[in-house]
This record gives structure tokens, C-alpha cells and sequence, in this order.
């Protein structure tokens, strides 16, 4: 597991150093090269620019892109048209637009993408590369008629300052995404290519987490396009062949483009392959079937070459990379060292958690008379289940009665149910999954849904409201991790055992401090011993971090042994419910478990 | 006007085998295989140069959907060799990789120009009032509707659709019971590949003819209707193929917005997906 925690927390070979060195690059390469290597490294930095956008969208959220010269002619066009129709737009302003403007066009290609998933977002975004190929050839470039030479400023005239623009450029873009990486966007990123579910019970947007990834991809791509048409200076539209998209997706997949030293070696490959097969004769085809071979090689190792490298050297020189920096930037964030003041060891105050504002006799949880249908099958009918702030009520049942739907109904995933849901008073039925964890409810899954990429600590944090974040020293994170048996919050998530990773779920939704917890079966597969001590555990987070539980579970002595308060479902119904010694001696509960024969 | 809409049948028809065939492999080998229109493409090519050899029809058309099958075969055998355990998007991008190899070898071996492509079906009409339906219309209608009839029954009432069927289910755990999956799941890329060549061999004369081109060009409304079945129905793929060619032959028709033909599919695809779709808030990751 070593291996895998090498991969994903060496994201900082280098960070600024690397910066450092791609700076002494740029400088020094035009030195050296000749008027026409010159002229292709620059086509390999435009490149490598549109390669960063596979990496953001591919890379990151795990969404197929094939449409990166679709969203580069974009970005040529409205280049175009501010330099000509938009008259005398300086030449940096024109690219600066382009850039945006592709970025909206990628927003709204995102848009789909909240419904339709996995091959069809590859045909959908195929498709749309193709039609945008299809009008231009109709509608043409800005000015093409006119043969339009795209000139550059005096500044920029010279291919040297043309390679030293591109360069920054790409510079700039790689120092936004990597910072991007270390918020709670970044993190989303990952989350959502593992279980979008599981991002919204973080109270992350999926919808925004999606289209910003998207938007971004066509940002660069955008950039590209405009720097492309200050390069070669006119433009047609056969330089976006949407197979041409295809190949760099291609060469993408092989080196691996999530990181910019992956971008950039895939932006020279794509120019320099070619034309070195040129100086020895040898057909251009060549180039285009070591792509796909290439990228048949990374699909089979799981990533591509320079992410490889950069396990590898990661694994040599043994970090861990710089995640522990970036947990703890959010809290130094909280500004003045306001956020230390809680930095006490011990138990966290109760009065951190929303339940602070409300009185104490508001429930944190009321379910009233809900009632939800899978098309002819009755799944929930009129289940009223209230949760007072500072307890913990199980929901017991046998298989099917219910008791996944119900959870699922109280946090919004699903939404098509009659009843009423208030959380600390305040009706939630309109929101979404996400707003509802912001809005107090948060939950854990019945399978491991933690995001491999991260550290404990950061898991934890993108789990926090901002404030409550900001709030919360590594210190308290620790002692909660501690309390709960956790592993230690620098660990990354990918090294950790599953049992701890659901741990860590649990620990989560506490450390966000919402009103109710809901736990949906947190002791399944655990042995007799861990069970009871978990039982422990829970029984004792309402009084030492806050918010309530509603408890959803089969092992009996743990409910048991952890609960004030009982709910029984037996087919969607709510056959029993009070104190738990009462609830277990109720003969209509003993029927449900162990069925008619027994009771006669 | 009605007569537009007909020629379109010709084109919508070639692309509802190829979307059928798309979704038929889908299902049964969990990949989008962006690679078939290519793959019967190189096909129709080895018809087209043996005719051009002075073979007969028959013989060049046989020999060419027989190279498709083993070009299938053999993208096939790779898949299945190296990618069974790989999801559903990481085979569907091995099978954008067959296809950059195989328009790039197409264009190196066939050249980059456009050649003349012999009419290969009788060029006789059949006369239905005003209306004139060619013979390789009617001939590519029947295939296209046969073959994904014919796909359904066999997936639903012959022993071998019931094994095929299980190997969809899961390659792994069919290969426990017997199954055998691996060997298949091969013949299903080969099937699917001969059925793309005649595709591929029908479409052809009607369309542009370099390698390249032609694998694009029919790959974005095969594509398309694959999508629109929903990756699951033939049925469906079969009517959304013929829904797109006639929609692009009414389009073109009108000659203002003929320039826009191509832009159809990705209408029908946002709207018809979009609408179908619109209940697929969260995926299936629980």
C-alpha cells in the first residue's frame, strides 16, 4: 500500500522548485534552437495548454473529453473576433477572452454532463467537436476571406517572445490548477469521480464540482486556440480535425496529463515525434500508431508515463508529499491565529455545532408522516421518526423493510417522497442532497466511499463547513481520529484498511458538526469487540462533539447498548417505537425478526 | 421534399446497422467500440481495390468483410487479452486507440485521396408513385431491420444468445459456469465487424470517399444512434439511425441550413438524452 500512497501523495516533487527549473527551461531552450525548433516548441507549448485540459477533466474528475480542438477553435474564433470585428482589442486582452469565453462554451458542454455519464459524455463531447468543425467550415474564421494575417504587437513580433509568452501562459495555468488542487474544489474533483453521492454527503455541488472541471478544461483549451492563431498567424479550420482531438487524447492517456511535466512532455511528443520520423524518412504514421500504442500501455498500467516518473521518484525520495502542508493551510487561513484559541486538547465544546442556535427542545431530526413508492412498490408509508438534539434513536428492521430508503428520503437522494423532513425546525424537503449536509444533516454509506487521493486530515477537512474548518486545529482532528480509533490524520486514505476508512466516514460526518448524524450500518463487519466499543462511541458523540444520531443498524447489542431511543420498520411501516427495552419486548417486533412460526 | 427524406433512408439505414452493431457491443462486450465504422471501412476498402483488380462483385464483397472480421477478430483477441477486467471507459478508449491506428494505416495503405467507388448493388429503382426508392435503399432497409431482429430473437430464444447473455452479465463469472467467454466475446467483435463492412460497402458510394473521411464521417451519426438507443435497445438504435439520415436528408433539402447536416446528431443526442436522462441525477456509485 505503500506504493499506492507514494503515487498520490507526490504531488510535490519540486512545487515551487520545479516552477524554478521550468522558468530556467524557458529561458535557456530558445538559446539553443534553431529558428524552426523554435517555431514547434512553441506548437508544443500550445499544445501541452490543451493536454492540461484533459488532465483537469480527464485526469481529475475521471470524465472522457474528445473534444479539445472543438474547444481550441472556439477559442481561435473569438480570438479573431475581437483582434478584427471588436477593432484594435490588444493582443494579450483578445487572448484573455478567448480563454473565457471557451471557458462559458465548456460550461455549458459541462451542463450535460450532470446527466449523462461515462461513454455518453464521450460521444456527447465527440459529437460536439464535430459540429463545431462542421458550422466554422460553413461560417468560416473571423476575416478568413480577407486573408487576415493575424500580427502580433512589436513586443511579441520576435518567435523568441512569442516561445516566452506561451511559456508564461502555461506557467500561469499550471501554478492555478496546482493550487486549484489543494482547495476544497480540488478535492471535489476526486471525490466526485469516486461516488457523486458521496460528494454531495460532503455537501459538495456536484452540478458546480462537474461544470467547473469542464469550464476549465475549455479555458485552456480556449487559451490554445488563441495562442495557436497568433502563432501560425492565419488559420483554417483543417487544424482542428476532430481526429486530430482524438490523438491528443491519445497522447494525453500516455504520458499522463493531471500534472503539467505530464502535459508538457505530451505537447512535445505530439509536435517533435513527427518530425523527427520526417528527418529520417521514416512516414509520419508512424508517430500517430506509437500514440495508440502509448496510450494502450497507459490504460494498462492505470496512468501514464510521467505519472509514472513521478511515483517513482516520489517512492525514491520517500515523501509523502506536501498534503500535511495543505491540510493545515486552511488553518492558517482562519487568519491571526483566532482559529488556536480552540485549540484545546480535550473534548470539543457542544456549542460549536448548529444545535447552538436552536433551543433545546427542537428536535435536531423530525421525519413526519413520510411516505415514498418505487412505481407500485409501497417502500415507506407514513414513517414518523423524531431524533431530539443530544440522542441517539436507532432505526432497526429486518432486510427490505425500509430503512436505507429512509435515509436516503431524509438527506435528499431521494427526492419524489410525501412528508415532512425539519432539521433543528427548519423544513428541508425543497434542498438538495448537498445543501441538506450543509444545512445540518450528514451521513455515512454502507460502502467505503473515502477518497483515496487524500490524507486523512484533508478528507476530513473538505468534510467541514469553511468556518468549522477554520476553526478546528490538527490537534482537535487528532484527538477525534484518537477517540474513535482512527488511523492518524496524516495518512493517506489509500493506506488505510477499509475497516478505518469507514472509520474516517464516521469521523467526518461528526467533525462537520451538523445537527444529526446518520449512520447507515457503521458496524457492519466488524468483530463482536469492535462492535460493542464502537457502540461506546457513538453513544458518547452527542454529549462530546454535539450533533445527534440516528442510528441504522442490524447488530442488535450494539443498538442496544448505544441507543436512548428505538424505531422499528417492518415493511415500510413503523411497528414500534419508544424506549429500547420496551420496543424489544413488543411481540409484533419478535414477529418481524423471527417470523409467524415462533410466535404461535 | 418526400423524395429527400427517402434517399435519406439509404444513408440513415447503413447507419442503423452500424449503430446496432455499436450497441449490440455494448451490451455484450461492455465496450462503445468508436473503432467499427473504421473497421468496416478497411473492409469496404479490400472490396473496393480487388474490384478495382477486376474481381467480381461477389467475391471482392465476400473478401472484404472477411478482412473486416479478422481486423475485428484481432482487435478483439487484444481486448480481451489485456482490458477484461478494465472498465467500461478505459476498453471504450483502447477502442479510440484501434481507431487512430486503423484510420492512420488506412490512409497510409489506401492513400489520402478520394477514389471512385463502384456502385456495388444493381443501379435499377423501383417507381412508387412520384416517388423513386433505389434498389441498395431497399436491400440496406431490410438488412438493417433483419439484423437487429434477428440479433433479438437469437439473444432471446437460442441456447447461444442465453450464453452470450451471461457472458454480458459478467465475462468472469459465465467463464466459471463454462461459459466460454473469452472465445465470444472475440466472435462477437468479428460478427460485428462483417456486419460493419456491409454497412460500410452500402453506404459507401453515396458518401465521400477517402479512408479517413468515410470513417468520421459515418462514425458520428453510428455514434450517435448507438447513444440514442440508449446503448441498450437494436430496436432503438435501428430507428434512431434511420431518424438521423432522413433528418440530415430533409436538412440538406432545405438549402439554407444544408450546411448544417452534421450538426443533427448532436441535436437529437442533447435532446432525446437529455430528456431520457433527466432522472439520472446521481450515478451508480452508492
Amino acid at each position: 500500500m505503500k506504493l499506492v500512497e507514494r503515487v498520490t501523495g507526490g504531488t510535490g516533487i519540486g512545487g515551487p522548485l520545479s516552477l524554478v527549473a521550468f522558468v530556467v527551461v524557458l529561458l535557456v531552450v530558445p538559446q539553443m534552437l534553431s529558428d524552426y525548433d523554435l517555431f514547434l516548441a512553441t506548437s508544443a507549448l500550445i499544445v501541452a495548454l490543451m493536454v492540461q485540459g484533459i488532465g483537469m477533466v480527464t485526469g481529475r474528475a475521471g470524465l472522457i473529453v474528445l473534444s479539445q480542438l472543438g474547444f481550441a477553435a472556439v477559442g481561435a474564433y473569438v480570438f479573431l473576433l475581437m483582434r478584427i470585428h471588436l477593432g484594435g482589442a490588444g493582443f494579450l486582452v483578445a487572448i484573455v477572452v478567448a480563454g473565457l469565453a471557451t471557458a462559458v462554451v465548456g460550461l455549458l458542454v459541462g451542463l450535460p454532463a450532470l446527466r449523462l455519464r461515462g461513454v455518453n459524455l464521450g460521444i456527447l463531447t465527440l459529437v460536439f467537436g464535430v459540429t463545431v468543425t462542421v458550422v466554422l467550415t460553413t461560417k468560416g474564421f473571423p476575416g478568413q476571406s480577407k486573408a487576415y494575417f493575424a500580427d502580433r504587437p512589436d513586443w511579441l513580433v520576435a518567435d523568441k517572445s512569442y516561445f516566452y509568452l506561451c511559456g508564461v501562459v502555461f506557467a500561469l495555468t499550471s501554478v492555478a490548477f496546482a493550487l486549484l488542487d489543494r482547495t476544497r474544489l480540488g478535492a471535489s474533483w476526486l471525490a466526485a469521480r469516486r461516488s457523486e453521492r458521496a460528494t454531495a454527503a460532503l455537501g459538495r455541488s456536484v452540478a458546480r464540482t462537474k461544470t467547473s472541471a469542464f469550464a476549465l478544461c475549455a479555458l485552456v483549451a480556449g487559451l490554445s486556440g488563441a495562442l495557436f492563431v497568433g502563432q501560425q498567424g492565419t488559420v483554417t479550420v483543417e487544424s482542428f480535425a476532430p481526429v486530430t482531438s482524438l490523438i491528443i487524447f491519445a497522447v494525453a492517456i500516455m504520458m499522463g496529463a493531471r500534472y503539467p511535466e505530464g502535459a508538457l512532455l505530451a505537447g512535445a511528443l505530439n509536435i517533435f515525434l513527427p518530425v523527427f520520423f520526417d528527418d529520417l524518412n521514416i512516414s509520419q504514421n508512424v508517430p500517430n500508431l506509437l500514440f495508440a500504442a502509448g496510450a494502450v500501455i497507459g490504460l494498462l498500467h492505470g496512468r501514464g508515463a510521467a505519472e509514472d516518473i513521478r511515483h517513482r521518484l516520489g517512492r525514491r525520495f520517500g515523501r509523502t508529499g506536501p498534503e500535511l502542508a495543505v491540510a493545515s493551510a486552511d488553518v492558517a487561513a482562519s487568519g491571526n491565529g483566532a482559529g488556536h484559541g480552540l485549540a484545546v486538547r480535550g473534548p470539543l465544546t457542544v456549542g460549536a455545532t448548529r444545535s447552538d442556535h436552536a433551543a433545546r427542545d427542537v428536535p435536531a431530526l423530525e421525519i413526519r408522516n413520510l411516505s415514498m413508492s418505487y412505481r407500485n412498490v409501497r417502500a415507506l408509508s407514513d414513517v414518523t421518526v423524531v431524533v431530539p438534539q443530544g440522542c441517539v434513536t436507532a432505526v432497526i428492521g429486518p432486510n427490505g423493510a425500509g430503512k436505507s430508503t429512509l435515509i436516503d428520503c431524509v438527506t435528499g437522494f431521494v427526492r419524489d417522497y410525501e412528508g415532512e423532513v425539519r432539521v433543528l425546525g427548519e423544513r428541508i424537503d425543497l434542498m438538495p442532497a448537498h445543501m441538506r449536509a450543509r444545512h445540518g444533516i450528514r451521513r455515512s454509506f454502507q460502502q467505503d466511499r473515502t477518497i483515496p487521493e487524500l490524507t486523512v486530515e484533508r478528507y476530513l477537512r473538505l468534510a467541514m463547513p469553511r468556518e468549522a474548518s477554520a476553526q478546528t486545529s490538527p490537534e482537535e482532528l487528532e484527538d477525534m481520529l484518537a477517540f474513535f480509533d482512527g488511523p492518524h490524520p496524516s495518512r493517506m486514505l489509500a493506506s488505510v484498511d477499509v475497516g478505518s476508512r469507514r472509520v474516517v466516514e464516521v469521523v467526518a460526518a461528526v467533525a462537520a458538526r451538523p445537527a444529526v448524524v446518520l449512520l447507515d450500518e457503521p458496524a457492519a463487519g466488524l468483530a463482536a469487540a469492535e462492535s460493542m466499543r464502537l457502540a461506546e462511541q457513538i453513544a458518547a458523540t452527542p454529549a462530546r462533539f454535539g450533533p445527534a444520531v440516528l442510528l441504522v443498524e442490524h447488530d442488535m447489542e450494539l443498538v442496544q447498548a448505544a441507543c436512548t431511543e428505538m424505531t422499528v420498520l417492518d415493511f415500510g411501516e413503523v411497528i414500534a417505537a419508544g424506549e429500547p427495552r420496551e420496543v424489544l419486548a413488543d411481540t409484533k417486533v419478535a414477529k418481524a425478526y423471527l417470523g409467524q412460526e415462533v410466535m404461535a | 421534399m418526400i423524395q429527400a427524406g427517402v434517399s435519406g433512408i439509404l444513408a440513415g439505414a447503413a447507419v442503423a446497422m452500424l449503430g446496432a452493431c455499436m450497441v449490440f457491443m455494448y451490451r455484450m462486450v461492455r465496450v462503445l467500440n468508436f473503432a467499427q465504422v473504421a473497421i468496416g471501412t478497411a473492409g469496404a476498402f479490400v472490396s473496393i481495390i480487388l474490384g478495382e483488380h477486376g474481381w467480381p462483385f461477389v467475391p471482392a464483397a465476400a473478401a472484404g468483410v472477411l478482412a473486416a472480421t479478422a481486423i475485428g477478430v484481432l482487435c478483439g483477441t487484444i481486448m480481451s487479452a489485456l482490458f477484461t477486467e478494465a472498465s467500461t471507459e478505459a476498453r471504450s478508449t483502447v477502442a479510440i486507440t484501434f481507431l487512430i491506428a486503423l484510420v492512420t494505416l488506412g490512409s497510409w495503405i489506401f492513400g489520402s485521396d478520394p477514389r471512385p467507388i463502384p456502385q456495388l448493388l444493381p443501379h435499377s429503382n423501383l417507381q412508387v408513385g412520384d416517388i423513386e426508392v433505389s434498389a441498395a435503399t431497399i436491400v440496406t432497409l431490410v438488412l438493417a431491420i433483419g439484423l437487429a431482429g434477428a440479433a433479438t430473437l437469437l439473444l432471446k430464444r437460442t441456447r447461444l444468445g442465453t450464453l452470450l447473455r451471461a457472458m454480458a452479465e459478467g465475462s468472469r463469472a459465465a467463464e466459471l459456469l463454462g461459459v466460454p467467454s473469452r472465445r465470444m466475446a472475440i466472435g462477437v467483435w468479428g460478427v460485428s465487424a462483417a456486419v460493419a463492412a456491409i454497412a460500410v460497402l452500402l453506404a459507401a458510394p453515396s458518401r465521400q470517399s477517402d479512408f479517413t473521411a468515410l470513417s468520421v464521417q459515418l462514425l458520428l451519426p453510428a455514434v450517435a444512434a448507438a447513444s440514442l438507443g440508449l446503448l441498450r435497445s437494436l430496436p432503438g438504435a435501428v430507428a434512431a439511425g434511420l431518424g438521423l439520415g432522413v433528418c440530415e436528408a430533409l436538412v440538406t433539402y432545405s438549402s439554407d441550413l444544408a450546411p448544417y447536416a452534421d450538426a443533427v446528431p448532436l441535436l437529437a443526442i442533447l435532446l432525446v438524452l437529455g430528456w431520457t436522462q433527466r432522472k439520472a441525477v446521481w450515478d451508480e456509485a452508492r
